[in-house]
């Protein structure tokens, strides 16, 4: 294992709950993993609808960084993999934008390292069997909706991360937990992403949907992979509430805390305090904490 | 719904521009709808996403430019994943797109405020620094208060990074310079 981290700006700024969650379970399964010390933006969803050969240029940067300190990829914001991972694409396939990139940048960037997502790391790496045998407190009676949603598993070809319509990683990891992963219909649809911003109630529409689809198959939490799909469920959820005069409260865990639990972390070093939607009642009224 | 061809569309022209741009042959699409009956933001667009794929089948090039649903997409690919003949609909909306703006067609959304305010927030560190995001839309799209209720609350659960952090900016910018003028050169 021989991994350098990119978390991307979202983990560095609205996000450190899944950054230091993440860097909780790095420390704990003491695995040999380090950031990235001068990653750049992967561009995000901001640039390929105006300018395709930048949107791929500024990913192939932080592959330059890698490729300095000779290690792979681990990302966990599933947008920085898809934009990391296009971006390797376009470099392998040894054409006019691969030239391009490369006269962009003024350098070229030798693609052949990997990236992967930090669940692939530890489901197909690291192994089940050794992160059940680090278990300690089992999150029995807990059911969990996993939700993917869209980055992550489309476009298959590029992303080969896990089944487009029904991914398992993460009911896999969520099962190891003792927690019950529930099945329901929406694992993979979108929650509106990077309209957020733009056009908020798009994705107050969209996060209502989900929410309530989760909440009828049976779910008490979800646990989310991405920055953003966390920040429309999380940070949005009042507001979703208050457009469709409901009460979800459902609290929306980073898969890596509902790890962290079950590994018998600290609650604090998993920034479980951060989370909008307060996990804590539930995870009382569990006898989890 | 009824539509009237215009006799002058270069069926041919408009098909092999798209699959150029979008790197797809929509001559593919037999009109099964799984990409509409699949589209998050369908119950918003003005033509569902099967339709724009008709119409360029079609050569209707000034239809599709000037539809809202060029601008609705939010490239979840989940009608590019479903498609049975693999036509890759996400990626003729962002082709699309990409034609609209080269010849000048005013978007029918909000989506070039966030856009410019993200991709100058790049340019100027080399990562986002997300308040000036926000605070640029809002200047741009003239949302001035839009979100701004969210400031306090990311500022408690302290989610929200107020100094910029400055990485290799100075070779984004350049990156940022080259691509730009590489991009109209061709």
């Amino acid at each position: 294992m021989n991994y350098a981290y990119y978390p991307g700006c979202s983990l560095e700024s609205t996000s450190p709950d899944f950054h230091l969650s993440t860097k909780a379970l790095i420390e704990f399964l003491q695995m040999d993993i380090e950031e990235i010390p001068d990653w750049t933006c992967c561009g995000a969803s901001a640039i390929h609808p105006d300018n395709k050969l930048l949107s791929l240029a500024l990913p192939s940067l932080t592959l330059d960084s890698a490729n300095k300190i000779k290690k792979d990829i681990m990302v966990q914001c599933p947008a920085c993999y898809a934009h990391l991972r296009e971006a390797q694409h376009a470099l392998k396939l040894e054409d006019e934008m691969t030239e391009g990139i490369h006269e962009v940048l003024n350098k070229k960037v030798d693609p052949s390292l990997n990236i992967k997502h930090f669940s692939e790391i530890l489901v197909h790496e690291y192994g089940m069997d050794k992160l059940e045998e680090k278990r300690v407190k089992s999150l029995e009676g807990l059911k969990v909706a996993s939700y993917y949603g869209c980055v992550i598993v489309r476009p298959k070809k590029v992303m080969a991360y896990d089944d487009p319509e029904n991914p398992q990683l993460m009911d896999q990891l969520i099962t190891m937990t003792g927690a019950t992963a529930i099945d329901w219909p929406f694992k993979t649809k979108c929650c509106g992403a990077g309209n957020s911003i733009s056009r908020t109630e798009v994705v107050l529409d969209l996060t209502y949907e989900i929410l309530r689809m989760a909440k009828q198959n049976g779910a008490e939490a979800i646990s989310v992979l991405c920055p953003l799909c966390h920040i429309n469920l999380d940070l949005r959820q009042k507001a979703i509430e208050k457009r469709y005069k409901t009460k979800f409260n459902l609290p929306i865990f980073y898969y890596t805390q509902l790890l962290g639990l079950s590994f018998g972390l600290d609650p604090k070093k998993l920034a479980l305090d951060r989370l909008f939607v307060s996990p804590f009642p539930l995870l009382r009224n569990k006898g989890l904490l | 719904m009824q539509v009237n061809i215009n006799k002058d569309v270069n069926l041919l022209e408009f098909g092999e521009d798209l699959k150029q741009i979008a790197e797809t042959d929509v001559k593919k699409c037999y009109q099964c709808g799984k990409c509409t009956a699949g589209c998050p933001l369908n119950y918003l667009m003005d033509i569902s996403p099967s339709q724009v794929i008709r119409f360029c089948q079609l050569g209707m090039k000034e239809k599709v430019l000037n539809s809202r649903s060029i601008w609705y997409c939010i490239f979840c690919d989940t009608c590019s994943t479903r498609c049975p003949q693999g036509v890759d609909i996400k990626g003729v909306m962002d082709g699309l797109r990409r034609i609209a703006r080269s010849e000048k067609i005013k978007p029918k959304a909000d989506v070039r405020a966030l856009e410019k305010s993200f991709a100058s927030s790049i340019y100027s560190f080399g990562r986002v620094y997300e308040p000036g995001v926000v605070a640029g839309f809002n200047l741009l799209s003239g949302k001035l208060l839009h979100d701004v209720i969210l400031f306090p609350l990311l500022l408690i659960k302290r989610k929200i990074c107020l100094i910029p952090h400055f990485v290799r900016s100075s070779e984004v910018r350049k990156v940022f310079k080259r691509a730009r003028k590489k991009e109209r050169s061709i």
